[in-house]
């Protein structure tokens, strides 16, 4: 029986091509699309080297720094008591104007305020990445650079190819040492491996290459640098008591809240120099997901910028997921009411309401197959396109089997009920009518 | 082996109420060739279809092969179908996406017959057609007869006790319909099978064991 189903679906979509590559097109499209969001979203957000820690990680990454102006404002209300016009005056202490400073952290405030809190297990400071012009044969390439501090390689865990992270004693030493990625390696030594011992010159400076690390295959911008040195080598770290080019990253243990209610109390606490012309000191605590979404869309309140760009994400997926399902359903219903009357000679021979069902539930499964196997097929070669052309800059997507698996059993499931309905309807249907419809 | 007592069949619709047959009383036995002749729209078609139990009589009694089948699940009447009755119909109504022989052994299908002997049915049953060498053609290969007496395969291929044609050489020109006409006869004489066949043409009716006229739903002859 199952034979005669496979040999009749078969004949089926190869005798109506169009409909099969309208059909085969929106199952394998929307599959192609869902599991690149997906490849993407693991990329940015799955738990991979050296973002491994991202679900613990609250970022301190901007202070502001304002005045705000205090005024008595008198506001004078007319009354009328038996006529005669009375006034009555009352005073308020408001806001009246501001002026403000926003910038990266001076790296000293942050690890004096926020080393130390209870609910974090572990911290680093790192700079904003500098670009340095460098020449290698001649030839003038940019190098990113990040200064950090040596905590840098706990919180994010970078995979070492050779060699090790700088530590404590040449952080305060000011080492000249480095840590490169790989691409770094490639290309300005031209080799991928065995690069310990030599120096790249920076700033009239001779770096000595420690250690070797896998490039990061997601896009923050701590990690996508190409060479790591020590944080005290950055000679415009701070430019005042408070601003500066660092920003932290501090491990929450799981606890984001209550991190960031510790930090902004410890912030509380940062007394403002007296002769210092601002009166007011601001810090946000952010997630690392709250931070990437404010990157997406700003709002003030991360946590809102998080929820915002969340529901638009679902909503998009579930709206591109809809549309070809909705199709697919509208091309089932027409196909299947085309063959009404193979479904009246069918019954006439005795096939059983569920026989006629099964049949059609059985074709549509086999269509949704080779639809989904093409939209793996599909993924597979835009996710190498996209890689290899780098399009994504330092992202690198990846197939995640188990998001293919589960948009499978999806998709099958929609390309069964989107055959079920009308087969439960034309199964239903009198012989007569169904061999009245149209002629075979 | 087919009776009907008092067999009425009336459609309604909000505003019409047609009646496509008026009280019939009719036996057939076992073993003969009955045809059914009338102007278009008395209702042939309709007492076919009640006889064949692909249509409900409004009211009256319908036997068929010992059986009275009225209020059994649809699964019973399914099965006694694909058992005891064959069909052939005027627009052959053969499954375009179906080789010959896969259409032939449609009825065997749901009989859960296994696959070798079902090939050996069909193949058997074709060739009493004159169609074996064609077995592995599309319906859209052959000739209108050949597609009618590949409809009569399919029919035949369950040995059924009753076969209901329905203008069987309403679509044919004059040989292939005396073709088809001389295979429903050598059935009919060889398998003693008992045949109901509705048509519009004389000539064929009068080779028949017996015809019946239909005239506005009423049985006149």
């Amino acid at each position: 029986m199952f034979k005669n189903y496979i040999k009749l679906a078969w004949r089926v979509l190869s005798r109506k091509k169009f409909f099969t590559f309208i059909m085969l097109f929106g199952i394998s499209f929307t599959l192609m699309i869902l599991m690149l969001i997906t490849a993407y979203m693991q990329a940015e957000f799955g738990s991979r080297a050296p973002m491994k820690n991202q679900d613990d990680m609250v970022v301190l990454e901007y202070i502001t720094l304002q005045r705000v102006n205090y005024d008595t404002i008198a506001v004078v209300d007319t009354l009328f008591e038996n006529g005669v016009a009375v006034y009555d005056t009352t005073y308020d202490y408001k806001s009246a104007g501001r002026s403000m400073n926003r910038s990266y952290f001076n790296p000293d405030l942050l690890i004096d305020n926020f080393r130390d809190l209870k609910t974090v297990k572990e911290t680093t400071i790192f700079s904003t990445n500098s670009l340095f012009d460098v020449f290698v044969n001649n030839s003038k390439i940019q190098i990113q650079v990040n200064h950090c501090d040596e905590r840098f390689w706990d919180v994010f865990n970078f995979e070492f190819i050779e060699g090790r992270p700088f530590d404590l004693s040449e952080v305060e030493q000011q080492a000249h040492v480095a840590v490169i990625a790989k691409k770094l390696a490639k290309s300005y030594f031209g080799m991928e491996k065995g690069v310990l011992g030599k120096t790249i010159e920076l700033d009239g400076k001779n770096y000595e290459v420690i250690g070797l690390v896998e490039d990061p295959t997601s896009s923050p911008d701590p990690i996508i640098t190409d060479m790591f040195v020590p944080y005290t080598h950055q000679v415009s770290r701070s430019n005042s008591d408070y601003l500066g080019s660092f920003a932290m990253v501090l491990l929450a243990n799981g606890r984001m809240e209550k991190t960031k209610n510790e930090i902004l109390f410890a912030a509380e606490n940062i007394s403002l120099d007296k002769q210092s012309h601002f009166n007011e000191l601001i810090v946000s605590p952010k997630t690392y997901h709250e931070m990437y979404a404010q990157n997406l869309y700003y709002n003030e309140d991360p946590e809102k910028s998080l929820s915002f760009v969340s529901w638009l994400l679902f909503g998009l997926i579930s709206l591109f997921a809809l549309l070809p399902i909705l199709n697919l359903i509208n091309l089932n219903v027409s196909r299947i009411m085309d063959r009404s009357s193979e479904i009246g000679v069918r019954k006439a021979f005795g096939a059983t309401k569920n026989e006629i069902l099964t049949q059609f539930v059985f074709e549509n499964i086999i269509q949704t197959l080779i639809g989904g196997l093409l939209g793996f097929v599909l993924a597979f070669l835009a996710i190498y396109f996209i890689n290899d052309s780098k399009i994504l800059g330092s992202i690198v997507l990846e197939i995640d089997l188990v998001f293919f698996f589960y948009s499978f059993i999806i998709c099958i499931f929609f390309g069964v009920l989107s055959g079920l309905l009308p087969a439960f309807k034309m199964s239903k249907l009198q012989i007569v009518n169904a061999l009245k419809t149209n002629q075979l | 082996m087919i009776h009907l007592k008092n067999v009425n069949k009336v459609y309604r619709t909000k505003t019409i109420e047609t009646t496509a047959l008026n009280d019939i009383n009719l036996s057939i036995e076992k073993g003969e060739f009955v045809s059914i002749m009338g102007p278009s729209g008395c209702g042939k078609s309709t007492l076919l279809n009640v006889i064949g139990l692909l249509d409900e009589p409004t009211s009256g009694e319908v036997t068929v092969a010992g059986e009275q089948l009225k209020n059994y699940s649809s699964k019973t009447t399914a099965k006694f179908r694909n058992e005891k009755l064959g069909f052939i119909f005027q627009s052959f109504h053969l499954i375009p996406d179906l080789s010959v022989i896969d259409n032939v052994e449609l009825p065997l299908l749901y009989r859960k017959v296994g696959a070798k002997e079902r090939k050996e049915l069909s193949a058997q049953a074709l060739e009493s057609v004159g169609l074996r060498n064609r077995m592995d053609h599309f319906p859209s290969q052959l000739s209108g007869g050949q597609k009618q007496r590949v409809a009569i395969a399919r029919a035949i291929v369950g040995n059924p006790a009753i076969l209901l044609a329905d203008e069987p050489t309403g679509n044919l020109d004059s040989q292939m319909g005396n073709e088809v006409m001389d295979i429903l006869m050598k059935l009919n004489q060889e398998n003693k099978t008992t045949i109901v066949m509705v048509t519009h043409d004389e000539n064929m009716a009068k080779k028949t064991n017996r015809l019946l006229r239909l005239y506005d739903g009423s049985q006149v002859a």
